[in-house]
């Protein structure tokens, strides 16, 4: 399922680290409610953007309200809101049993009362369609648009990889700072590896700070736990690059497919790619 | 009494937290760097001086403390550093009197000390702080991978009036998987802590008993904010079946290490940053918070200027909006095609260099490709269509009835496989379409159809030769 999509003034900033490219984790969300609207089961979803507008920071305006009338008169916090207009093509892998057969025309209908990211999101040319194949599906995006789309492809496993008196945070500065061409005309790193692509940083999963625990005014009954946001790593792949190796026949190639899910460690939840 | 421990404690973290510095800038005599003392007219150690000593920006203060604290902080150097309690020696420079208020003081630093704040902003929920010192993951930065991950005093609660509305809450944590402020409440079942409980006399193994009893529910919040996320639980069946809820927080580790991450980073590649294809760029993207007065919010963003450097994270810059068809010169999008298409783009710009010639040739060319594909992809959304079951009449335009380009369409959609026939008729018919919609102002000469016929033929050969019709 490919959706044609346009998001206005999403939220760029996920933990107020990363700016920029939307926080995984909130796509994710987008998907899951996509997934409880339709009735449809979700396997994977990747998003291939287009264009993406940083917009400059803002005042967020506060929720503010004298509780307290005392001699000390409160002010109002001062925040930037970094926002993005994105568009682009969220693909979703979706499983092929019990599919409604106005599952396009119903997905139309709701997509827009949905929010990516806290942005708006209004519906493109090509709206929601079908394919059997990802191939085909990258074939219409290939055709449909003017600007071809870049695909988020999981690289976080880099961050282990780091040399010996690098710590993990400066070695992911090294890496998204960009290639640079060496004396023998190579793009390399900083530290001389070889090039493995545009790389970004992303916001990945959470990591939770404590042990779930029962509590009073939550938003439902289930458990609850304060965590962070965990900073991830990812490659952008152009759609030309994707396509190059893709496999037609096997319909795989690379794997640009996100899923979420608590790890090994129970106190980790985070989104990988298959 | 209870509370007094509590204070007794909070001055044994920051003792703890002095001490593992020093330790960890290699002077195994911790008490060697504590030497210098204060000015015997400030018995009374101000909260600010407190902090400074805290932040490592004053080095002629020396704390001192009682003999019942000693054992406190041996106690918690013991916790908190992972190594055996320093011998009497080590507090030679930290004895001496040392009054109530100083004490609170000390208690009321440690309070303020903090790794993570709450992103949420809600003014109507109460104080907190929250210490956590979350394990390194693989696969993921987290504030435990941060260099220096230590808890950063003042971010809140020195201006506390403001900083409620900014930070709604913090919350204090402990490290090593203890989840109390108090540290005491977990530590107790450790077998560690359990033998240095046992170090201590009756009367403050029971009075650490109690504080933790008392204390210990009390940290955490029992509201935890309006933001809260739902992550999915998966069951053994894939299914989800339950959910459990997030506060994200912001850790504050993170955040001083980006700060600090690009004066870092052009340390270490000073020799590099005179070559001049030596061009990275590094993170210049700020979330300004405070306002123009930062210093309201807290130390660390009043250190930091009020601003959270950010890593920028954004696609490829392509030149602006260019058309297809000068991306089409450029070899951009082809790449996305068949490679027989790619080959031949490469050809017209290597054969073709009159640059007029090459607008005009290029912009037909472009023109053909999204005119086939895009034909080709109605015909084959159609046939998804009908194969999925949905209705034609909200899909995909199909052209005009009565044309050869419709005639084409239908018989796509009804056939399996198309004839030599049918190939030759259909391209025939598509280059017309394509130069009537096109290009009505320039007829086909020998060189479009040169490189057009062969090319939608073959795509023609493509479609119908697959297993199933168009779409597979």
């Amino acid at each position: 399922m490919t959706i044609d999509f346009t998001a206005i003034d999403f939220n760029a900033s996920g933990n107020l680290l990363v700016l920029g490219y939307p926080p995984l984790t909130g796509i994710d969300g987008l998907v899951h409610c996509i997934e409880r609207d339709t009735g449809i089961r979700v396997i994977g979803w990747a998003l291939g953007v287009r264009s993406l507008d940083l917009k400059n920071g803002h005042m967020k305006p506060v929720n503010y309200e004298h509780r307290h009338k005392s001699k000390h008169a409160d002010t109002p916090y001062i925040r930037d809101r970094r926002s993005a207009t994105l568009t682009g093509n969220l693909l979703i892998q979706i499983s092929d049993n019990d599919l409604p057969d106005d599952i396009c025309e119903s997905l139309e209908d709701r997509i827009e009362s949905l929010r990516f990211c806290g942005g708006n999101i209004r519906l493109g040319e090509s709206g929601v369609s079908l394919w059997h194949t990802t191939y085909d599906a990258l074939r219409l995006i290939a055709v449909s648009h003017e600007q071809s789309p870049f695909f988020l492809e999981d690289k976080s496993q880099l961050l282990d990889e780091a040399p010996a008196g690098l710590s993990k945070t400066e070695w992911l500065m090294d890496l998204t700072a960009g290639p640079y061409r060496n004396e023998d005309g190579d793009f390399v790193y900083a530290h001389g590896q070889d090039f493995l692509g545009y790389l970004i940083p992303t916001i990945n999963g959470y990591q939770l700070l404590e042990e779930p625990r029962e509590r009073e005014e939550l938003r439902n009954e289930y458990k609850h736990a304060h965590g962070e946001a965990t900073i991830g790593l990812g490659r952008l792949r152009s759609l030309g690059s994707l396509m190059t190796h893709w496999n037609e026949a096997t319909d795989n190639g690379v794997e640009i497919y996100w899923f979420g899910s608590f790890g090994p460690d129970p106190k980790t939840w985070r989104l990988l790619t298959f | 009494m209870g509370s007094e421990i509590l204070f007794n404690y909070a001055f044994g973290m920051i003792i703890a937290e002095l001490m593992r510095r020093l330790l960890d800038t290699g002077m195994n005599d911790a008490a060697q760097l504590m030497i210098i003392r204060e000015k015997e007219k400030l018995k009374t150690l101000h909260r600010d001086t407190l902090g400074q000593l805290y932040l490592g920006r004053r080095t002629d203060v020396v704390v001192s403390c009682d003999d019942d604290l000693k054992a406190l902080c041996r106690f918690m150097l013991r916790l908190g550093l992972g190594i055996d309690a320093p011998t009497e020696s080590s507090f030679e420079a930290i004895q001496g009197p040392i009054s109530d208020k100083s004490v609170q003081n000390l208690a009321d630093t440690a309070i303020q000390v903090a790794t993570h704040t709450n992103k949420t902003i809600d003014m109507r929920i109460p104080h907190r702080q929250m210490m956590a010192w979350p394990e390194s993951s693989a696969g993921a930065i987290s504030s435990g991978d941060a260099i220096n991950c230590r808890p950063v005093y003042g971010c809140g609660q020195s201006a506390q009036s403001l900083a409620r509305l900014f930070w709604s809450r913090d919350f204090i944590d402990a490290r090593n998987g203890l989840e109390k402020r108090t540290c005491i409440i977990l530590m107790i079942n450790d077998p560690a802590v359990q033998e240095c409980l046992d170090c201590l006399d009756d009367r403050q193994k029971e009075e650490i008993l109690t504080a933790a009893e008392r204390h210990g529910r009390a940290v955490m919040p029992d509201n935890p904010g309006p933001k809260q996320v739902f992550l999915p639980v998966m069951g053994d069946n894939g299914d989800i079946n339950d959910y459990l809820l997030v506060s994200p927080v912001l850790p504050l580790a993170l955040v001083e290490e980006f700060y600090d991450a690009v004066h870092t980073f052009h340390k270490r590649h000073k020799a590099k940053s005179e070559d001049q294809n030596f061009r990275l760029k590094t993170p210049d993207a700020f979330v300004h918070v405070g306002g123009t007065k930062p210093q309201n919010i807290g130390d660390l963003f009043s250190s930091l200027a009020g601003r959270i450097r950010c890593l920028e994270a954004k696609i490829p810059h392509r030149g602006g909006k260019a058309s297809l068809a000068e991306r089409v010169e450029k070899g951009f999008d082809l790449v996305c095609l068949s490679p027989k298409l790619n080959q031949e783009a490469q050809w017209i710009n290597r054969s073709l260099k009159h640059k007029n010639q090459l607008k005009s040739y290029t912009g037909a060319f472009s023109c053909f490709l999204f005119e086939s594909f895009r034909l080709i992809r109605v015909y084959r959304a159609q046939r998804s269509n009908a194969l999925l079951g949905i209705s034609n009449e909200q899909a995909l335009p199909l052209p005009k009835p009565g044309t050869a380009l419709s005639e084409m369409a239908r018989t796509m959609l009804t056939q399996t496989r198309l004839d030599a026939d049918d190939v030759a008729r259909f391209t025939e018919a598509m280059m017309n379409g394509i130069q009537k919609q096109a290009m009505p102002n320039t007829p086909l000469t020998e060189n479009h159809t040169k490189i057009m016929r062969p090319a939608i033929e073959a795509e023609l050969r493509k479609w119908g030769n697959k297993p199933g019709g168009s779409y597979q």
